[in-house]
């Protein structure tokens, strides 16, 4: 269990992170979600200790940071690098000793991690010789050597193609049911909402937004039907809980003023057209980070 | 396995297996013995190369025991005559003719020199040597002596002294310098060998700290551009970083040293052009100068690493670095000619010009105990002072991107306490 209680870091002209709070359980995927500058990049790097926050706290199990969880954390930050003149056998290895994996059980470890990635053949290689994209795994690979507890991963996914994007998920769905913590901080929404148990979002150092992907969504209900139907369209205009209506020859798109029990609309509507089907969307994942991000610019504003 | 120990050994391993290295590591001595070994060696080939002079001989009755005695005293290694001695075959009374001639036979390589012993004036006998080189002088010298003793001896003779008796009675004498060294046992040393031993080991202590030096500052550049400094910050702590970079370059300058000293001492047995005339307490303070000194410097350069944040940034810092690292070698001529100079003694408590200094000045003549004792207590404790100024620079420095910092950041950074 990780848990973060009012977290504040100041820079010398910005509050990067302005009392944060937020929990994450083991067995679960956290998605950290937020623009760029929201104060992501900050929270991960304080609950690594690589920053000190000004105040709040970072409990992991109930206990403070203490340096012996560095072996316990995997981490991969948002911009790759690697050592490129190096061999990728010797850089995991050194990686991997500094978390405190023994030489002789990281290389087992690292052949069996290439070979998943079916990535055999370039150990030996120095980086510099590999793509972005094998890069990128490499680093993942790193990031997960000493089988740690708690993972970190900025922006996972980017520049990965969708083959190893699916590889990629795999794998972390198979660390999730091995009980491990993982916190994933994104702006890909559509992956966020696919793989994300639990969603933090963070806007300008502050969680707007926090719970279950199911908790988030109801918070956001939503005010669009979508209806196919018999009979004329045109009643819908005139009802009072419809805000504004797309209408189609068979369908139409209703924007509600107010979140109605979907029982009373669909009575309602059956009352004065013949409802073929009635869908009340969800919102994504996306519209919400919009609609909030630009809500609050339009509150400073 | 302590993680700093994980840091140290990557640094040295992976430096040594660059071929920047490898080539340093043998090229350096290399360039060095070419610079110390090859005048040597030019210095005893001249011994070996048969001279043809002609002596113009305006006193009368010189040339021929000049002759005599040049040609049997100096022998080559294979007993064969060193000088070859030539009259010369024409009228010397027209200064213009004769040397017209001589130069010419110069210019042509016929001979390699002509003396001209002009008329004894006021008991004073003026030579004037001609010749392509100048040189050292050993030649000319020889000759001086050489005249000035048959005139001395022809004098004698014609004052009724018998010569025999006389040359009986001149002692022969030969000059040889001995330094003494810490044991109070004597040596023979001459001062090249002094100051090559000297200089040598203040070559190579410039030549390590600023290849490993720069090594140092751009591989904390490249961690921080890669920002690779993330995941290993998240993996150990910046001390364990720091402590961990340091001594891997330590262990990196030690590695170099000792490959060089072994060149040095193969050479040294090989040629046998340098006598090390240094004692074993000298060579222990050398060495301590030599490793506090080379953290000192690697201090500097990390906390200049860090806080740089590109490449270029960094090689236009370490390019300053290195000059100041140079500038004492301006100084090290006249310390040369008076190691127990005010201003040495003085420039030996400065910091950045103690190590350098002392080596010089312990292979000279070994410095006052309280020298030795004060030097290193600065040097010492100035070595720490900057191990925690750069442990903070580099704290914060290395998660520095983007705009340099100013030097009042780099204060404020100093300023703020460890938590």
């Amino acid at each position: 269990m990780l848990q973060i209680t009012n977290l504040i870091k100041h820079f010398t002209n910005a509050k990067a992170v302005d009392g944060i709070s937020f929990s994450a359980s083991r067995g679960k995927i956290l998605g950290l979600i937020g623009p760029n500058g929201a104060g992501k990049t900050t929270t991960i790097r304080i609950l690594l200790n690589i920053l000190s926050q000004d105040s709040g706290e970072v409990l992991l199990d109930g206990i403070p940071w203490n340096p012996e969880m560095r072996n316990r954390v995997g981490y991969l930050p948002e911009e790759r690098g690697l050592y490129q003149k190096n061999k990728i056998v010797d850089v995991m290895l050194y990686l991997a000793s500094l978390k405190g994996v023994e030489p002789k059980e990281g290389r087992i470890k690292i052949y069996d991690w290439l070979k998943r990635f079916d990535m055999l053949n370039v150990a030996k290689k120095k980086v510099e010789e590999l793509s972005k994209g094998n890069q990128q795994k490499i680093q993942f690979i790193t990031a997960l050597l000493h089988d740690p507890e708690f993972i970190i991963l900025d922006e996972p996914f980017s520049g990965l193609d969708p083959v190893n994007q699916l590889l990629l998920k795999d794998i972390l769905q198979e660390l999730k049911s091995s009980g491990k913590l993982i916190l994933f901080s994104t702006h890909q929404m559509e992956t966020a909402e696919k793989l994300c148990d639990e969603i933090c979002m963070i806007n300008k150092g502050k969680v707007c937004l926090s719970g279950t992907l199911k908790e988030v969504k109801s918070n956001f209900k939503s005010n669009t039907i979508k209806i196919e139907f018999d009979g004329n369209g045109q009643i819908l205009n005139q009802l009072d809980f419809i805000k504004s209506v797309n209408l189609y020859e068979n369908s139409a798109e209703c924007e509600l003023n107010t979140p109605i029990d979907p029982k009373n609309i669909i009575s309602v509507l059956n009352q004065n057209l013949s409802l073929r089907k009635i869908e009340f969307v969800e919102p994504s994942l996306e519209t919400i980070f919009l609609q909030i991000v630009k809500s609050s610019s339009e509150a400073v504003q | 396995m302590k993680k700093y120990y994980a840091v140290a050994r990557w640094e040295l391993l992976e430096k040594i297996k660059t071929k920047a290295f490898l080539f340093g590591l043998f090229f350096t001595p290399l360039i060095i013995l070419l610079f110390n070994i090859v005048p040597a060696l030019l210095m005893n080939e001249a011994e070996e190369v048969s001279l043809s002079f002609v002596v113009v001989d305006k006193v009368g009755g010189i040339y021929q025991p000049l002759k005599d005695s040049l040609e049997n005293k100096y022998l080559k290694k294979d007993k064969s005559k060193l000088y070859n001695i030539i009259d010369s075959e024409f009228p010397i009374s027209d200064t213009v003719i004769y040397k017209t001639i001589l130069n010419k036979k110069i210019s042509t390589d016929e001979i390699d020199a002509y003396f001209v012993i002009n008329k004894i004036i006021k008991n004073e006998i003026r030579i004037d040597y001609y010749a392509k080189q100048i040189g050292l002088g050993k030649d000319q010298s020889r000759i001086e002596n050489l005249v000035r003793e048959i005139i001395f001896y022809q004098r004698l003779k014609s004052e009724g002294y018998p010569y025999e008796k006389i040359e009986s009675l001149k002692p022969k004498s030969n000059l040889v310098s001995y330094k003494i060294s810490d044991e109070g046992k004597s040596d023979e040393a001459s001062f090249l060998s002094i100051f090559f031993t000297g200089y040598i080991f203040v070559i190579l202590f410039m030549i390590l700290c600023l290849s490993t030096g720069q090594m140092l500052v751009r591989s904390v550049v490249e961690e921080k551009s890669n920002r690779l400094i993330e995941v290993l910050l998240s993996s150990c702590s910046s001390k364990d970083l720091l402590i961990g970079k340091i001594l891997g370059l330590s262990a990196l300058g030690l590695t170099t040293i000792s490959v060089w000293v072994m060149i040095g001492l193969i050479a040294v047995i090989a040629f046998n052009t340098f006598s090390f005339s240094l004692g074993l307490i000298s060579v222990l303070l050398i060495s301590i100068y030599f490793i506090i000194g080379y953290i000192f410097f690697s201090s500097i350069f990390v906390a200049l690493g860090s806080s740089m944040t590109t490449e270029q940034e960094a090689q236009q810092m370490t390019g300053y670095a290195s000059m100041l690292m140079v500038l004492p070698i301006a100084f090290l001529v006249p310390m040369m000619q008076n190691p127990d100079s005010q201003i040495a003694k003085i420039l030996s408590f400065v910091p950045i010009f103690t190590p350098t200094f002392m080596i010089l000045r312990i292979s000279i003549k070994m410095p006052e105990v309280w020298e030795i004792i004060l030097s290193l207590v600065i040097l010492i404790s100035s070595t720490f002072g900057m191990m925690i100024v750069a442990s903070k620079i580099f704290r914060i420095g290395i998660l520095i991107t983007g705009k340099r910092p100013t030097f009042k950041e780099l204060f404020k950074w100093i300023k703020i306490k460890n938590n």
